[in-house]
């Protein structure tokens, strides 16, 4: 089977399960509800299946490879490396849940149809994003990301969802344009801009080393805005006016995803780290991301609202991506690229839960948590597992990220990394516990009166009162558990981390010394 | 069949803190109290050089029963045990309790069988954690500042040891416990890790002064909650410590080598011998002040706490005495481990003995109560015929291996820590003596009742028997005769022999003497302390001291600055709102900002207007451009 599909065919067969689902949805009435469920659900399912076949083949070494000519002298390519088969694999899936619980989510709102469509072009997008061959390729797809989000940002098309959405379009149109500056410029004095050949841009060093460190802090720049490095990240608080499925994907998958892998593959798969280090561009980069991390999280303890804490810890954390991939070790790299899942999973966890409060229990602040572990059990679990998981606590994914992360730093010489990592784990836990703490041990102002006492079993409580629609709670629970899986399976072959590992020997060789 | 007992005394209490929530309220309490079994056994049972390795499991697993741990993990699965079975009634009453407490006895476990430094912060982390609901029980203000007290303090200590761990671990390129430690040992390792390691695992070993949670959190739990607190949580700290420290690494010379804050931090030419020298400092201002404090207090469970802050400075002279000792690391290793061992089984059956007892005032006749607890007070100050004279002559031995200040210094200490000792449980008994006969006659009258009342009070008294007995029958058994990879006995090594002598031959009158004079003169002392109070009219000493320090000491400190720290925050703010009438916004702006944090809200919002975000890409192509014509 893989190897019928291997050459362009599985490439594009991975952005044509989502684009065709959301043209087949774009003409359907909202109320052809089974419909948009099946071909949706469809679509979801066989790109999952696709994304295992992707993993199996690229294990194996069959190509995978979509050209076709874009402008005189460049190429649209879709290729499937070792790298983007992780992301495309996190998208994919995550794409799978949060449809699921999207559908839970709108079952009684309006532009069902609009949703979904641009759902389903947001997600073929972020498909580009993943196996862009070049930095061409990257921007045309990045940029449609961004297009593509937007109708879902502003959803629910209230004023403040509007102005959330405008204040989105600034940020992330002006750094899209600082982001094609310098791709057109790279184009120029290369002229190639393809992933993987880091050596392309070697005998450039010489003649052009002023133009390569430009070249690199647009590209940064550009990728910053949507990887919402600090002083860039302003629109993602502000774009919490969005629905909780788009929040989830925005956090978790697509837009901020899209960035921070984008800086990923600058440094090592365009610059290579060896060049990116030698134009003395790392350093910058790695304080980059640590402001990032302990402003994101001193902002985040400032913040009352569910789902503002939620994106300021967002801006946090994908730092450690950005982080690790500026230390020069082995360990550090293999752990920014895992977090790149990590980060994913336990974010959407706590989007989902967060939505599941917000939308059927009308709570939408850290101060309205009080007792609601009792009311809804199911949901807080995961909400807890997702926050034990950000404050970096075995045997969460969050753990086998920092841990790894900072043995690699600290093997690379870089002590001062442990600082910033344990600092942003004692700003986590004083973030995330209180909430935490609120919901399973402080008193239900509601049900003070009926005096709940611990005693009355867990059946009745679930009957007397659901705790929300099963296809959202499904999703939650699954992505939780997920949260625990995989960190307490991070030393089996092919998990995250396992994978992360070979492709940072793989980034590591290529451009090693 | 090692190998699975090893795994399943893990396993089991997981699996029953998954399920066990869900059964019915009797079962669950039985369940928890269960938990700890397979653990009994395997410590018992299994070889010190069974093994697991499980590379799949989080960054590759290894457990162990080599070197002190299995004597370490049969002291605190028998107090897990102990407790539990005291336990039915408060795991009854709350499913989260239940869930909590075998997940802590999982998490408590696994850091003594932990062969890796990752499955050893795994294990403390989750038990860390799953002690919250358990302080939390009673949800009463009194367990939520406790509960808030000991989290901030736990996870100030947990961040310490993470920084640790990553170094240590980063430095030596592999999680294994025997290759950090020899990294540890060949001097790569900045004295500044060995620092962040003692002092993270002291916040749950209780050492002053970062024990102020104890004195809080103890008498807010349920008692068979205070019981494996104090019995067998509080452990950890030591255990996390025997793992990770370099002991015997002075003997390698100071550690002065080392990148980054070592150097700036400690002063060059001390190393770990300061640090050691330090600990031990620590460890005897603890014993002091932790008996002093307690000594004042009329809440049994608040006297229990300080005197376990005191024990505990112990077993902290104990791991610095090993960082000072200029013997062979490995024999080193050996002794200490073994010595540290040997009083965390005295230490752990004692004091659940005597929390335990707490919870029985009501339900025993006071003759039997007080005898029992009178046995596990003599075995904690150290009086002959007790498991504490044992333990206590391990550091005795310790201390010898000393060049002289420190030995006589250490002994003299010991003495004194002693007399100390006497004096709390004598305030103790007298408490427990005065509460029993109040209380006497609330307990259980079901038939039910009855029958749990009678397996707590026989589980009680087979714990009063281990007092005396447990270090002389235990340890032969169960600690290794050859240290960590010598072939000389661990003991003969050290000059630990004497630790093993039964409690009934009791060695050299001279030790005799030395262990039963402080005793004697904390009796004489405490019961001029009893006549004197006795007195019609209490003499203005006693009304002035008693319960004058708050439990919790420097806590209440730190909350009053920080009330103090809010309020001024908050004056500062009305007073800028107060100026704006007169000096406009700016000023209103600022003083709000010092109020909430809001001047970091604010300066986030000048990135999202269109003006900044206009002048910041017109910038941007104005950069561009220049720097494509140049």
């Amino acid at each position: 089977v893989i190897a019928a599909l291997s050459g362009p065919t599985l490439p594009v067969l991975l952005l044509a399960t989502s684009l065709v689902p959301a043209l087949l949805i774009f003409p359907l009435p909202d109320r052809a509800e089974t419909a948009r469920r099946v071909i949706n659900l469809t679509g979801a399912g066989i790109k999952v299946g696709l994304a295992v076949l992707l993993a199996i083949g690229v294990f194996q070494g069959v190509e995978f490879e979509a050209r076709m000519p874009f402008l005189p002298g460049i190429e649209l390519v879709l290729r499937a490396d070792p790298i983007p088969v992780l992301f495309v694999f996190l998208s994919a899936l995550l794409w799978f849940t949060t449809t699921v619980y999207a559908i839970g989510y709108l079952a009684r709102h309006d532009h069902r149809s609009r949703f979904f469509g641009f759902f389903g072009l947001c997600v073929t997008a972020t498909m580009g994003v993943a196996l862009a061959g070049n930095l061409v390729t990257f921007l045309v797809f990045y940029e449609l990301l961004t297009i593509t989000t937007y109708p879902l940002v502003v959803h629910r098309g209230t004023v403040e969802a509007r102005r959330a959405g405008r204040t989105y379009l600034t940020y992330t149109i002006a750094g899209g344009a600082v982001l094609l500056v310098g791709t057109a410029w790279l184009q120029a004095i290369a002229g190639t801009t393809a992933f993987g050949g880091p050596d392309a841009l070697q005998p450039l060093l010489a003649e052009h080393r002023g133009a390569l460190i430009a070249i690199f802090v647009l590209l940064i720049v550009g990728l910053g805005v949507k990887a919402a490095l600090v002083p860039l990240h302003g629109w993602l608080p502000r774009a919490m006016a969005a629905p909780a499925p788009v929040s989830a994907l925005l956090h978790a998958v697509a837009v901020v995803k899209a960035g921070a892998y984008g800086i990923v593959r600058v440094v090592h798969d365009l610059y290579g780290a060896p060049l990116a280090a030698e134009l003395g561009l790392l350093t910058p980069l790695a304080i980059v991301a640590a402001v990032t991390i302990v402003y994101g999280s001193v902002l985040a303890l400032a913040q009352d609202g569910i789902k503002r804490r939620l994106a300021y810890s967002t801006v946090s954390q994908l730092s450690y991506i950005v982080l690790g991939a500026s230390v020069l070790s082995l360990l550090s790299v293999t752990a920014a690229i895992a977090h790149l899942v990590h980060q994913g999973i336990m974010k959407v966890t706590l989007f989902y839960a967060a939505g599941i409060l917000e939308h059927d229990h009308g709570i939408t602040r850290i101060s309205e948590l009080d007792g609601v572990g009792r009311r809804v059990p199911a949901t807080m679990v995961a909400f807890t597992i997702g926050a034990l998981g950000m404050v970096g606590l075995p045997p969460t994914v969050g753990f086998v990220t920092k841990f790894t992360l900072g043995t690699g730093a600290v093997d690379a010489g870089a002590w001062w990394v442990v600082v910033i990592l344990v600092t942003s784990t004692a700003l986590n836990a004083a973030y995330f516990l209180p909430p935490v703490a609120r919901a399973w041990f402080a008193r239900d102002p509601a049900t003070t009166s009926t005096a709940v006492d611990g005693t009355t079993s867990m059946r009745t409580r679930l009957l007397a009162r659901r705790e929300a629609d099963p296809w959202m709670l499904a999703p939650t629970l699954v992505t939780a558990a997920t949260v625990l899986i995989l960190g307490v399976g991070a030393g089996v072959p092919f998990s995250p981390l396992d994978w992360a590992g070979g492709i940072a020997e793989i980034l590591v060789a290529e451009g090693g010394p | 069949v090692s190998s699975a007992l090893l795994v399943a005394s893990l396993v089991v209490p997981l699996l029953i803190a998954g399920a066990g929530p869900l059964a019915p309220a009797p079962l669950r309490g039985r369940l928890a109290a269960l938990a700890a079994v397979p653990a009994v056994l395997a410590a018992l049972v299994a070889g010190a050089d069974t093994g697991v390795e499980l590379p799949w499991l989080l960054l590759g697993t290894e457990l162990t029963l080599a070197g002190p741990r299995r004597l370490l993990l049969a002291a605190l699965a028998l107090v897990w045990l102990a407790g539990g079975a005291s336990a039915s009634t408060m795991l009854a009453e709350r499913r989260s309790s239940a869930a909590a407490w075998s997940l802590a006895t999982t998490g408590n476990l696994t850091v003594v069988v932990a062969g890796d430094a990752v499955t050893l912060y795994l294990g403390f982390a989750v038990m860390t954690f799953a002690a919250v609901p358990l302080i939390l029980h009673e949800r009463t203000p009194a367990t939520e500042r406790a509960a808030r007290t000991y989290v901030v303090l736990a996870v100030l200590g947990e961040a310490m040891v993470l920084a640790g761990l990553l170094q240590a671990v980063g430095l030596s390129g592999d999680a294994g416990l025997d290759a950090v430690r020899a990294t540890m040992l060949d001097g790569s390792v900045p004295v500044t890790v060995v620092g962040l390691l003692l002092g993270g695992f002291a916040v749950k070993a209780g050492v002053l002064p970062v024990h102020a949670w104890l004195p809080l959190a103890h008498p807010a739990a349920p008692v068979p909650a205070s019981a494996v607190l104090s019995g067998a949580m509080i452990k950890a700290g030591v255990v996390g410590w025997l793992a990770l420290v370099p002991i015997g690494g002075a003997a390698t010379g100071p550690q002065t080598a080392g990148t980054g804050i070592a150097a700036a931090s400690i002063g060059a030419g001390t190393g770990l011998s300061g640090i050691g020298a330090a600990t031990v400092g620590i460890g005897l201002t603890s014993i002091v002040v932790g008996a002093l404090l307690g000594s004042l207090r009329s809440e049994p469970k608040v006297i229990l706490a300080y005197s376990s802050v005191s024990q505990m400075g112990f077993l902290t002279v104990i791991v610095g005495l090993g960082l000072l000792t200029n013997a062979d690391a490995a024999l080193g290793q050996g002794a200490v481990a073994g010595v540290a061992a040997i009083y965390v089984l005295h230490h752990a059956l004692a004091k659940a003995a005597l929390f335990l007892a707490v919870g029985l005032r009501d339900r025993l006749a006071p003759g039997i109560l007080l005898t029992g607890c009178g046995i596990a007070a003599l075995a904690l100050t150290g009086a002959p015929w007790t498991s504490g004279y044992v333990a206590k002559l391990g550091v005795k031995d310790l201390s010898g291996l000393l060049t002289e200040p420190w030995g006589s210094l250490v002994t003299t200490s010991l003495a004194i820590g002693a007399i100390g000792t006497t004096l709390v449980m004598a305030r103790f008994l007298v408490v427990l003596r005065h509460e029993a006969s109040v209380s006497r006659g609330h307990g259980a009258v079901d038939r039910r009742g009855q029958i749990r009342a009678g397996v707590e009070v026989v589980v009680w008294l087979v714990l009063i028997g281990g007092v005396v007995l447990a270090t002389s029958m235990l340890p032969p058994w169960l600690l290794p005769a050859d240290g960590a990879g010598t072939d000389a006995g661990l003991l003969a090594a050290a000059g630990t022999e004497r630790a093993w002598v039964a409690p009934w031959s009791i060695g050299a009158s001279s030790d005799v003497v030395a262990a039963l004079w402080p005793v004697v003169l904390g009796v004489v002392v405490a019961a001029l302390v009893v006549v004197a109070t006795r007195r019609r009219r209490r003499p203005a000493w006693a009304a002035r001291w008693n319960d004058h320090i708050p439990p919790g000491d420097v806590v209440v400190l730190g909350e009053a600055g920080w009330s103090r720290a809010r309020g001024a925050a908050r004056a500062l703010g009305q007073r800028a709102d107060r100026a704006r009438s007169r000096t406009g916004h700016t000023l209103r702006g600022a003083g709000r900002a010092l109020q909430t944090g809001r001047l970091l809200d604010s300066l986030d919002d000048v990135g999202t207007r269109w003006r900044t975000a206009g002048i910041g890409l017109g910038l941007v192509v104005a950069i561009t451009t220049l720097a494509l014509m140049s």
